[in-house]
């Protein structure tokens, strides 16, 4: 009960390509990477607009992304999204409702942290209202 | 120096762990008590050894000791000294320590509880599997991931990673502790249940001796669960409070069945009914907290907040199918033993079918989550697809449930034990009836129409006004019987039968979290807006002005605050300033600090979702009605659990 209506399938970007038409219109989740270069960040109308492809898969293996919303904090290049909405096999294109970022896992290797120098940190958040 | 103390004293718990289950075994086979005494004696050398272990590790963080791996890959020196402290939980190794620490508190309390039972048959083999639970985190800590581990060489980092900026947030200080330490105090009432299987000795002794424990685990799961959704809702910025995440669903699973078991416990103490169903919720609510464990660490599914991904999630699976499969083998064992007296429901109008019904639906709850969260790995397995359900699959198959059991809580006390009469019924149920109608037919004229909204509220007041029905008439024989005020009366209602006027306290609580819950995700209005200096956006009959952005510097991170002025009806009730923030030590997850606007009515919530460099932003703002009653329920429920924890006293429970 209830699985068929609201359960959606899960699929990576190879898998999605490869389905033809037989996943059009339906509810989908598909995890990967976003394309490096890929992404169109039109903030003053909540639209975002990039690539994914499979972390491990070759970059002409793509989906095009588009997603009206609030960007979500860690959401950059080369981070894996987890993406859920519609796919439209002809435009290759996923409309996606819900964007979420995986957070890397943590590195806790044998070696300490190494030092960084955050001195040139403050020029990243230099607001200047009306400078435009 | 003293971080190989710590070190050596979780070794030496290690040794004594074993030493406490061969002396316990020695006591029973040899018949003598004094190895029994023994026993007890080394659980005490335990908790201390842990605490101190523990303490040195607080050391290390407070001390900036980047020494210490698990130290350099949780803390910095610039971070606050309550999130240094709450670090100690904020990644694997420091989490199974706590862990430890936990079990070793409640295993010295519950030890010096039965010190004068060392005679008492089962109290050496809850000593057993105690000890044999803490084994299993001890070889983790101490061959796996050992929070004493020193990075090689003896280098010493100048400061460490930090501790993820999701965690630093109020919440993380009492939700990772109280979940933890709600999950290992549930390792009490199984020990017990599992020592009186092994003895025989299957009367209502073990639930009686554990009923404190039982409901101090539950309440503690609480107090984590709705902390959770605090800091989900606080931290985590999409809007919502639970977003029926694996990680969440995780926790939440076990504290249903508690939940069951609770109630379903009575009926073994006051008719010696459902022995087996008692033995069965238990060991499914141990072997869940260690499933759920196992959830959070494994990896096994997608979950947004998955901090401590590790290597360990098969050791929690494979403890978890012993441990059960041992305590399911001793039920079956036993099962001869373990059947029913002639006792059976007489009647389906008792007080003893609404709590089976209460079971079964807390039951059946517990199924659809853990259903749902599985449902990726299970269908992958049949069908060859992944297939994950999300929110909308757990709201449809559990709100009708929540529903059923909401009205159960109003119903069950209205209903006599053994068999309900007519007369009874009639004279319980009308006032609670006119009230739900009435409140019904006046959601439904106001324009209501979100039928599960009309059915929480008007269910809700049905429990309300039975509850305060409950008080009164204890109060009014109260009044009759000893000549007792009202205030007197009630006083002495609550400190004579702790169990029975705390309990419905509790049920207050609940009823406020159902309102709250159920206002704030089937009313929210959102409205997001890019916004220049000086602009508006409105959402419901809120305004938001925006009025400047200022950067602000602290020791680990800088943030960008928006000041927002907030316009009820033309008039201004609030300034607000959501920030976001970049910690120096994970510029790449900046974090949006979500302001809130609190009123009983509702939260405005608001989020800065980008700005530019011209000044321009992005807000988001949510309107959550009815909100703040969750918190104030779960506060109420907590305050009302701690009480019925209060000691009974020497006068015998009364048996209304």
């Amino acid at each position: 009960m209830g699985i068929k209506e609201s359960g959606v399938y899960y699929m990576t970007i190879a898998e999605l390509k490869s389905s033809g038409t037989a996943m059009s219109g339906q509810g989908l989740r598909v995890s990967g990477n976003v394309v490096n270069g890929s992404i169109e960040d039109i903030a003053k109308e909540l639209i975002l607009k990039f690539r994914v492809k499979d972390e491990e898969g070759p970059d002409n293996v793509f989906v095009n992304v588009f997603y009206k919303g609030v960007k979500p904090d860690s959401f950059k290049e080369d981070v894996q999204v987890i993406l859920e909405g519609k796919y439209d096999s002809a435009r290759n294109l996923l409309t996606a409702t819900t964007l979420l970022v995986k957070c890397p896992s943590r590195y806790e290797g044998e070696a300490p942290p190494e030092d960084h120098d955050y001195s040139n940190k403050k020029k990243r958040l230099e607001v200047k209202p009306g400078a435009n | 120096m003293l971080i190989e103390i710590g070190r050596a004293s979780l070794n030496i718990v290690l040794v004594m762990s074993v030493y406490v289950i061969v002396a316990s075994l020695l006591g029973v086979f040899k018949k003598d008590l004094r190895f029994v005494a023994s026993a007890r004696r080394g659980i005490y050398s335990i908790f201390i050894l842990a605490t101190v272990s523990s303490a040195i590790l607080l050391h290390a963080f407070i001390t900036n000791n980047f020494a210490v791996k698990y130290v350099a890959g949780y803390s910095e020196r610039d971070l606050n000294i309550h999130y240094k402290i709450a670090a100690f939980w904020g990644g694997n190794d420091g989490s199974l320590l706590f862990w430890i620490f936990g079990l070793s508190i409640f295993a010295a309390l519950m030890s010096f509880q039965n010190r004068k039972d060392d005679d008492h048959k089962f109290i050496p083999y809850t000593y057993v599997v105690i000890m044999v639970v803490m084994i299993f985190f001890l070889i983790l800590t101490s061959f796996i991931t050992n929070p004493f581990d020193l990075y090689p060489g003896g280098q010493l980092p100048r400061d460490g990673r930090g501790l993820n900026p999701m965690l630093q947030t109020f919440g993380m200080m009492f939700h990772p502790p109280a979940l933890l330490w709600g999950y290992v105090a549930f390792t009490i009432p199984f020990a017990f249940a599992v020592a009186a299987l092994i003895t025989r000795e299957l009367d209502s002794t073990w639930i009686l001796k554990t009923r404190k424990w039982t409901l101090f685990a539950w309440v503690l799961l609480g107090i984590g669960n709705i902390m959770g959704a605090e800091w989900a809702y606080d931290e985590l910025g999409w809007g919502g409070f639970w977003a029926w995440d694996p990680v969440e669903n995780a926790s939440f699973i076990p504290w249903l069945t508690a939940t069951a078991y609770l109630h379903s416990v009575m009926i073994q103490e006051r008719r010696n009914m459902l022995k087996i169903w008692n033995m069965f919720l238990i060991v499914i609510t141990f072997a869940l907290t260690i499933f759920g464990t196992f959830l959070v660490r494994s990896g096994v599914l997608q979950s947004v907040h998955d901090f401590g991904v590790s290597e360990m999630g098969p050791f929690f699976i494979v403890f978890m199918a012993i441990m059960s499969a041992i305590a399911f083998g001793l039920i079956i064992y036993r099962y001869d033993d373990l059947k029913s007296d002639n006792n059976q429901l007489e009647s389906f109008l008792s007080r003893e079918s609404t709590f089976l019904l209460n079971n079964l639906i807390l039951l059946a709850l517990a199924f659809a989550t853990l259903w749902g969260t599985l449902f990726p790995l299970i269908s992958e397995v049949i069908t060859g697809n992944k297939i994950t359900v999300g929110p909308p699959f757990f709201e449809q198959v559990n709100t009708p449930l929540f529903l059923i059991l909401l009205i159960i809580t109003g119903i069950c006390p209205l209903i006599g034990w053994r068999k309900a009469s007519a007369e009874n019924l009639k004279r319980n149920f009308i006032l609670p009836a006119i009230f739900m109608v009435a409140a019904l037919v006046l959601l439904a004229a106001l324009g209501m129409r979100h039928i599960y909204a009309i059915l929480c509220f008007s269910f809700s007041s049905f429990v309300l006004v039975t509850i305060f029905m409950e008080y009164y008439r204890g109060i009014r024989a109260r009044g009759r019987l000893k000549g007792e005020g009202p205030v007197k009366a009630l006083a002495m209602l609550f400190w004579k039968n702790k169990r029975r006027y705390g309990g419905y306290f509790i049920h207050i609580g609940i009823v406020l979290v159902f309102i709250g819950a159920t206002g704030s995700s089937a009313f929210v209005t959102e409205n997001a807006k890019s916004m220049k200096l000086g602009e508006s956006m409105s959402v419901g009959n809120y305004t938001l002005k925006y009025e400047k952005i200022k950067g602000r510097e602290k020791p680990n991170y800088e943030a960008i605050v928006a000041f927002l002025s907030v316009f009820k009806d033309g008039k201004k009730v609030d300034e607000i300033t959501p920030e976001k923030r970049f910690y120096y030590k994970f510029p790449d997850e900046p974090t949006s600090e979500v302001a809130l606007s609190r009123t009983l009515k509702e939260d405005l919530f608001v989020i800065l979702a980008s700005f530019e460099r011209d000044g321009t932003i992005t807000v988001k703002a949510l309107i959550n009605p009815l909100i703040n009653w969750m918190w104030i329920g779960a506060v109420i429920a907590v305050i009302g659990g701690f009480y019925v924890l209060l000691p009974d006293g020497k006068k015998k429970r009364s048996t209304a």
